[in-house]
């Protein structure tokens, strides 16, 4: 897609593209949050090490991730 | 409610969470029941497939409305390539990795969604109304109709669908009693 294209895209105000948008861009930060915790799980981190680098407490990242061990 | 639900009704809401689980799905939506019908009911099935919709359509666009694809369009609407971002994702952690929904999505119980939960109380009226004991397939097609048309119009992908489906299904059940 031409950068002009996207351009006009992005600052498009209508609420439909912007709110699809951000639910897109929570659903992809979701996802990738999961991959590189447990990455990050394998390679021998602790989940307070995580919790720091995610601006998040322990108990938070803990909570959500838990099932990948 | 359930207890007054036909056999047959019981197995489409079954079968609707099981689509609702496989297209990774965080609630059982009034789609999901519409398709659930159709794949349990050749007749159902053929309604559809008289608006030109197939079963594979309306699972196409019921999958779309499910949320498990990352919305390729809007984030590059934000200049985002998520065609990029997954091939990176997938060098690093294998492939569909980027495509996997969030471990607590899977399994489990997967509550039905407001709208869906409506159409149920709506099939129980239809089944009320037509003085019918018990609640079977045709009643959560009407349901769904009756408590949203528009998503059935939508997912059908003809305008006006709901009304020729609510047609179909009101001469199934005056054969039915007959």
């Amino acid at each position: 897609m031409p950068v002009t294209v996207l351009a006009d895209r992005a600052a498009s105000p209508d609420p439909e593209m912007g709110l699809r948008s951000v639910r897109a861009l929570r659903d992809s930060a979701e996802r990738l949050e999961a991959l590189q915790v447990a990455n990050a799980r394998r390679s021998g981190w602790s989940w307070q090490e995580i919790a720091t680098v995610l601006g998040v407490t322990r108990q938070a990242v803990h909570k959500k991730h838990r099932d990948i061990g | 409610m359930f207890e007054r639900f036909s056999k047959d009704a019981r197995r489409v809401v079954v079968i609707a969470q099981e689509e609702a689980r496989e297209l990774r799905s965080e609630q059982i939506e009034p789609g999901h029941i519409l398709l659930a019908l159709a794949s349990n009911d050749l007749v159902v099935a053929a309604a559809f497939a008289d608006l030109g919709c197939p079963i594979a359509d309306l699972r196409r666009r019921v999958a779309r409305d499910s949320g498990p694809v990352l919305d390729a369009d809007a984030l590059a609407s934000l200049g985002i390539d998520i065609d990029q971002v997954r091939a990176s994702v997938e060098s690093h952690f294998g492939q569909g990795a980027l495509d996997q929904p969030p471990k607590r999505w899977r399994g489990g119980h997967i509550p039905f969604a407001k709208a869906a939960k409506k159409s149920l109380e709506c099939a129980l009226r239809e089944a009320i109304w037509h003085g019918h004991k018990e609640i079977l397939g045709w009643h959560l097609l009407l349901g769904v109709i009756r408590a949203e048309p528009s998503t059935v119009d939508g997912l059908s992908g003809a305008d006006g669908a709901h009304e020729l489906l609510r047609t179909a299904a009101m001469r199934e059940l005056s054969a039915h009693a007959a």
